[in-house]
C-alpha cells in the first residue's frame, strides 16, 4: 500500500513535472474515451435496455408479408391468426387514432389508439386512475376512452371525478365515457408512420379507445385493408422462431383458403418487439459505435507513442533505478501507475467530452431514432467509462514500459552510444504505429465520403415535383364545402399562386390504399391512394401524361373516377390505354373509373422507387384530415398568418398544425441519413486531425531520434534534398502500406453501410481515391515539415547531437 | 593544397565573444599526413569541420587547391566537401540500420555514381579491406575494430583526396589502433592527404608533421622525431 501510495506521489510529481506532455495526453486519450463513453451511452439507452413493459423479451409483432411489402395486417386475418396459434399466450391489435377535442379556449387535435381490450394486460399496463377496458365495453357503437396521463392533468386537472363523465370528441361531438387514467411518463408504443417505419416507444399518445369486438365488420376493405398493428405475447418456452414455423403454416392454410387467386399467398412475419423497435437503429448506431472505437484506437496510439518517447528519454532513469536494486515487477508497476493516473486525468476530461456530445446528439438527433430519451450517462455508462479508463490506462502505458525494459541497462547508463540512429525494434514500433493511424484514419474517412457522396445524390434526384415556395399544413375537423372553400380563399389571398388540398402529401406518411386485381387474372398488388382537390397535380407541376384533370362536376353524385400514375399504367395495361378503364378498387368500396395518367413521383421516399398509385377526387372520396398547400412567389412562411386568419374565418373549429415548407418535409426525410453523415464526417474529422498530429509527432520524433545519423550522412556528402528525399521517402512508404491495408479494411467493413448508400456503391471506386489522395497529401504534409526541419540541420550540430 | 590564413571562430555570448579559434594560419600540401594535437577544447575537431566545409561559420581566408572556400556559399562548399573529403570519426558513426555494404554504398549515391559503377567501387572496397565476408552484416554484428575498418573503407570509398579522420582509434583497443593506423599510412602512401585528430602521440608519429592546438590558438608544430620516446 506504502510503494503504491509513493508511485502515486512520483506520478503525480512526473506529471506536473512535464505539463505540456500530461496536457496533450489528457486532450487526447480524453477524447477517444469520451467519444467511446458518449456512442455507448447512445448504445445502452437504445440498443441495450429493455423495453418498460412486463417480460419484454417474450412481446413480438406479427406483420402481414406480401410479395412487395410487409405491413400491418386485416381485421380478418388478425382474428384467424389469433383463433389458430397454440404459440401465443394472448394476441392484441391497434391503429392509429386522430380526432378533435373543443374546449373552452378553442379545438386541439388529438392523438391516439384504437385498441383491442386485452393490450394493456398484454403488455402488463395498468391505469393511474380507473380501469381499462371491459369486454362489453368493445361492442358495436359503444364510446368508451382511457385517457393519458397529460390530457387529464392539462384539461382537466387531476380531476379524478372525470371517471364516468363524458367528454365530447370529433366534429360530431361524439361523446365518450371516461374509464381510466394512464400512469404519468407512459412510453407506449405509437403506430404512427415514420420515414424508417419505425413503431415507437417514445411517441405521444393522448387516448385510448376500444377497438369494436367484431372488428372485419367495420372495415371496408376485407382481407385487403391492412391497418392493424399485432401484438402478441409468447407462451413461456416458446421462441420467436417456433412461433414462424406455426405462423408460416397458419399463413399457408389461410392462403389456400382466402387468397387462391394469388400466385404467392402473404406470409406472416414474427419479430421480436425490442428488435422491430430498435432494429432499424441498431446498424446506426453499431457504426457510430464503430466509429468512436476506431478514434480511441487512434488517441491510444497516440499516447502509447508519446509513453514510448518518454520512455526512451527516461531509459537512463530507469537503468539507474534498476542499479539501485529496483525490480522489473516494481519498475512495471511505477510505469503503469503513471499511465493508469494519465488515463483517469483523461477519464474525467473524457465525461466532460461525453456531457457535451451527448447535449449535442438530443439537439440534433432526428426524432425518428426511437427511445433517444433514454440516453444519458447513468451508472452503466459511468462503469464503462471506468473500464475504458482501465483499459486504456493499461494498454498505452503497458508497451512503451516493457520496450524501456528491453534496453540494454549498462548501454542506457552510459551518456552516448556507438549508433547513429535509433533501433530497429523501435523504428518498426514507431513505422506500425504510423501504418495503423493512417489505414483507421483511412476506413473512417472513406465511409464518411461515401455517405456525403450518397446524400449529394439524393439531394440530387428530381422526385417529380415541386419542392420549392411551397407551404404545407394540416388542416382538420373541416367538411363537405368548406374544405372547397378554404381552398378559394387561400388561392385568393395576395402572394398565394395556386392551393390544393391533399391527403397523401409525399413524404408525409398519410396514404390510403388497397389491394388490386387485375382484370387479366393477373396478381394482386398493393396500390396507394391519395385525395386531392383538381388544383394539386398543377401546383405541384406533376405533368398530366393523357387524359383530363379531376373538375367540379366529379362529385358525389357523378361516376367515381381516378387518375393513375404512369407505373400503374405500365402495371396493369402495358398494351393498352387505361383512360375509360375501370376496375374494383377496395379502399373506397367500389369500381372507379381512369380519367387520366400522371407521371409517376417519388411519394414514399426520396430513394424509393415509385409506387403503383391512384389519385382520387376529394369531391367523391371526402376525407376529414387533409393538408393545405400552397404555392407561392416567395418565403412561403410568410403566408403562414394570413393562411390560419383565412381558414378560421371559413371555419373557426377548424384544427390546423403540422406546418412545414416542403424543402423542410424533404429534409426531414433525409434526417437520419444527415445525422449520421455528421456524426460520422465529426468522428473521421477528429481522426484524420489524431492520426496527423501522431503522424508529425512520430516524425518530428524519428527525426529527432536520427539528428546524429543525419549529420553522419551530410558528413559523407548527402545534401539537404537528400535527407528530405530520404525522409519523405520513409514517410510516404508508411502513408502508402497504411493507405492499402487501409483499403483493404474500407472494402471489407464499407459493405456495413450499404443500405444506407443511395446510387453509390459501398467500394465506389472515385470516393476510395479522393479520400486516399487526400489522406497521402495531408501524412506527406505531417512528415514534410519535421523532414524539412531535418533537412535544413547544420551538420556540426547533428554530428554532436546525441 | 590546403591554405588557411587567420582563421578563427568565435560564439556571440552574453558575457562577450568566446573564441574557440584563433589566428590559425597553415598550409597542408597535398600528399602530406598532419596531425592535430592539444587537450580538450583545444579547437581541433572544429579546426577539422573547417577544413571538411561541415562547418561554415567562420572568419579567415581558407583555400583548397585553387578553390577560395571563404567565398563559396554553402552549397558549393558541400559540392567541393563532395569532391575532396572521407570522413574518419571517433564513435564510427555507421549508419546501423544499413549493412556494410550499404553503408559503403551512400556516399557513392550521395556523388550520383550510377549503380552499376557504385556496385564495382564497393565490391572492390570490400575486397581492398579484406571484409567481403562482412558485407551483409549490420554494424551492431561487427566488433569495434571492425567497424572502424568499415569507417575507413567508407571514408576513402569515394577516392578522396583528403581523409578528415577525428581520433580513429579513441574507442579501439592498441591492436586494433594500431592496425587502423597502419592503414591510414597505407592510404597516405598511395597519395591520400590525411589530417587526423589524435590525443595519442603514439599515433601521432604515423604522421610527418604534428601541430599543436591550445586554447584556439596554434601552439607550435613539431615533427615526430621531437615527441618524447616513451609514447612513440
Amino acid at each position: 500500500m506504502g510503494t503504491l501510495w509513493q508511485d502515486l506521489r512520483y506520478g503525480f510529481r512526473m506529471l506536473i513535472r512535464n505539463p505540456g506532455f500530461t496536457i496533450v495526453v489528457v486532450l487526447v486519450l480524453g477524447l477517444g474515451i469520451g467519444a467511446t463513453t458518449a456512442v455507448f451511452s447512445v448504445a445502452n439507452g437504445i440498443l441495450l435496455r429493455p423495453l418498460p413493459y412486463n417480460e419484454p423479451d417474450r412481446l413480438v409483432m406479427l406483420f402481414h408479408v406480401s410479395s412487395f411489402e410487409q405491413a400491418p395486417t386485416s381485421g380478418m386475418n388478425f382474428l384467424d391468426w389469433k383463433q389458430q396459434n397454440r404459440s401465443f399466450e394472448d394476441m392484441a391489435v391497434m391503429k392509429f387514432e386522430d380526432t378533435t377535442y373543443q374546449h373552452e379556449t378553442g379545438t386541439e387535435r388529438l392523438e391516439g389508439l384504437c385498441v383491442s381490450n386485452n393490450l394493456f394486460g398484454l403488455l402488463g399496463l395498468k391505469t393511474h386512475v380507473g380501469r381499462t377496458f371491459l369486454p362489453e365495453e368493445t361492442w358495436p357503437n359503444q364510446h368508451y376512452i382511457i385517457l393519458s396521463h397529460h390530457v387529464w392533468k392539462s384539461h382537466f386537472s387531476t380531476d379524478t371525478s372525470v371517471l364516468g363523465k363524458s367528454i365530447k370528441l370529433g366534429s360530431n361531438d361524439e361523446p365518450y365515457t371516461v374509464v381510466g387514467v394512464m400512469e404519468p411518463n407512459l412510453r407506449f408504443l405509437n403506430t404512427g408512420w415514420s420515414f424508417w417505419d419505425f413503431t415507437e416507444v417514445n411517441a405521444r399518445i393522448d387516448f385510448w379507445i376500444p377497438v369494436d369486438r367484431d372488428l372485419p365488420d367495420i372495415e371496408h376493405g376485407g382481407r385487403g385493408a391492412l391497418n392493424w398493428d399485432v401484438v402478441a405475447r409468447l407462451k413461456s418456452g416458446v421462441s420467436v422462431e417456433q412461433a414462424q414455423v406455426e405462423m408460416d403454416s397458419i399463413a399457408q392454410r389461410l392462403g389456400q383458403e382466402h387468397y387462391a387467386d394469388l400466385t404467392k399467398a402473404p406470409g406472416v412475419k414474427v419479430v421480436s418487439l425490442h428488435s422491430h423497435l430498435v432494429g432499424q437503429t441498431r446498424p446506426l448506431v453499431l457504426l457510430a459505435a464503430g466509429a468512436a472505437f476506431f478514434v480511441l484506437l487512434i488517441a491510444c496510439a497516440n499516447v502509447a507513442n508519446l509513453l514510448l518517447t518518454r520512455g526512451v528519454a527516461r531509459r537512463r532513469e530507469m537503468a539507474l533505478r534498476a542499479s539501485l536494486g529496483a525490480g522489473r515487477w516494481r519498475l512495471l508497476c511505477q510505469m503503469l501507475t503513471e499511465s493508469m493516473l494519465l488515463a483517469a486525468l483523461a477519464g474525467v476530461f473524457g465525461l466532460i467530452i461525453a456531457i457535451g456530445m451527448l447535449n449535442v446528439f438530443r439537439m440534433i438527433a432526428p426524432d425518428t431514432i426511437p427511445r433517444q430519451e433514454l440516453v444519458g450517462l447513468d451508472t452503466t455508462t459511468l462503469g464503462f467509462a471506468i473500464g475504458a479508463v482501465l483499459l486504456t490506462g493499461i494498454s498505452v502505458g503497458l508497451v512503451p514500459t516493457l520496450r524501456t525494459f528491453r534496453v540494454d541497462l549498462n548501454e542506457a547508463l552510459k551518456a552516448e552510444g556507438r549508433t547513429a540512429s535509433m533501433g530497429f525494434g523501435h523504428r518498426r514500433l514507431v513505422s506500425s504505429v504510423v501504418v495503423s493511424e493512417v489505414s483507421l484514419s483511412l476506413i473512417l474517412l472513406i465511409g464518411s465520403g461515401l455517405l456525403i457522396n450518397s446524400i449529394s445524390r439524393l439531394l440530387l434526384i428530381d422526385p417529380g415535383y415541386r419542392t420549392k415556395n411551397i407551404l404545407t399544413m394540416k388542416v382538420q375537423n373541416v367538411h363537405g364545402e368548406l374544405l372547397n372553400k378554404i381552398v378559394q380563399k387561400a388561392e385568393s389571398l395576395p402572394g398565394v399562386h395556386r392551393a390544393a388540398l391533399v391527403y397523401g402529401l409525399p413524404l408525409c406518411g398519410d396514404v390510403g390504399g388497397s389491394d388490386v386485381k387485375p382484370k387479366n387474372g393477373g396478381e394482386r398488388r398493393q396500390v396507394s391512394a391519395r385525395i386531392v382537390t383538381p388544383g394539386y397535380f398543377k401546383l405541384m407541376q406533376i405533368p398530366l401524361l393523357a387524359g383530363r384533370n379531376f373538375a367540379d362536376r366529379d362529385n358525389s353524385d357523378s361516376v367515381p373516377v381516378t387518375i393513375i400514375n404512369e407505373s400503374m399504367a405500365r402495371c396493369f395495361w402495358p398494351d393498352k390505354d387505361p383512360i375509360g378503364k375501370r376496375f374494383k378498387y377496395d379502399w373506397v368500396g367500389r369500381e372507379v373509373e381512369i380519367v387520366g395518367i400522371v407521371r409517376d413521383t417519388r411519394n414514399k421516399a426520396f430513394d424509393a422507387p415509385p409506387e403503383l398509385e391512384v389519385f382520387l377526387p376529394l369531391r367523391q372520396k371526402g376525407w376529414s384530415s387533409l393538408r393545405l398547400v400552397v404555392s407561392t412567389g416567395s418565403y412561403p412562411k410568410s403566408m403562414i398568418k394570413p393562411l390560419r386568419k383565412a381558414i378560421w374565418s371559413t371555419d373557426k373549429n377548424a384544427v390546423i398544425n403540422e406546418i412545414q415548407t416542403m424543402e423542410e418535409i424533404v429534409a426531414g426525410t433525409l434526417a437520419v441519413r444527415r445525422f449520421l453523415t455528421f456524426v460520422l464526417s465529426v468522428f473521421s474529422l477528429v481522426a484524420l486531425i489524431l492520426a496527423i498530429f501522431g503522424i508529425y509527432g512520430l516524425f518530428a520524433h524519428a527525426v529527432r531520434q536520427r539528428t546524429h545519423e543525419i549529420g553522419v550522412r551530410m558528413a559523407l556528402g548527402a545534401e539537404s534534398r537528400d535527407v528530405l528525399k530520404l525522409l519523405l521517402g520513409q514517410g510516404l512508404k508508411l502513408t502508402l502500406i497504411g493507405i492499402a491495408i487501409g483499403l483493404g479494411g474500407a472494402i471489407a467493413l464499407t459493405r456495413v453501410i450499404s443500405n444506407l448508400l443511395y446510387d453509390v456503391s459501398p467500394t465506389d471506386p472515385l470516393t476510395f481515391v479522393c479520400v486516399s489522395l487526400l489522406l497521402a497529401s495531408v501524412a506527406l504534409l505531417a512528415t514534410y515539415i519535421p523532414a524539412r526541419r531535418a533537412a535544413q540541420i547544420d551538420p556540426m550540430v547533428a554530428l554532436r547531437y546525441e | 593544397m590546403i591554405k588557411l590564413q587567420n582563421i578563427q571562430k568565435r560564439y556571440n555570448t552574453k558575457a562577450g565573444f568566446t573564441y574557440v579559434l584563433q589566428q590559425i594560419t597553415l598550409d597542408i600540401a597535398e600528399g602530406e599526413f598532419v596531425t592535430l594535437m592539444g587537450p580538450s577544447g583545444a579547437g581541433k575537431t572544429t579546426l577539422l569541420n573547417i577544413i571538411g566545409m561541415l562547418d561554415s561559420d567562420w572568419e579567415g581566408q581558407y583555400t583548397l587547391d585553387d578553390n577560395s572556400v571563404h567565398t563559396l556559399k554553402p552549397r558549393q562548399r558541400l559540392a567541393l566537401n563532395k569532391q575532396y573529403v572521407g570522413f574518419v570519426f571517433q564513435n564510427f558513426n555507421l549508419l546501423d540500420s544499413l549493412t556494410v555494404y550499404e553503408n559503403l554504398e551512400a556516399p557513392l549515391s550521395y556523388r550520383n555514381v550510377k549503380g552499376a559503377e557504385r556496385a564495382s567501387i564497393v565490391c572492390d572496397t570490400l575486397d581492398r579491406f579484406g571484409i567481403v565476408g562482412k558485407k551483409d552484416l549490420f554494424p551492431s554484428q561487427l566488433s569495434g575494430g571492425q567497424q572502424q575498418l568499415v569507417g575507413v573503407a567508407r571514408a576513402v570509398v569515394a577516392s578522396p583526396k583528403l581523409i578528415l579522420a577525428d581520433e580513429p582509434t579513441g574507442n579501439l583497443h592498441s591492436a586494433q589502433g594500431q592496425e587502423v593506423m597502419e592503414l591510414l599510412t597505407k592510404l597516405n602512401q598511395q597519395g591520400t592527404t590525411i589530417i587526423q585528430v589524435t590525443h595519442s602521440e603514439k599515433y601521432a608519429a604515423y604522421s610527418r608533421r604534428i601541430i599543436n592546438l591550445k586554447d584556439g590558438w596554434m601552439d607550435g608544430e613539431v615533427t615526430p622525431r621531437q615527441l618524447p620516446r616513451k609514447d612513440r
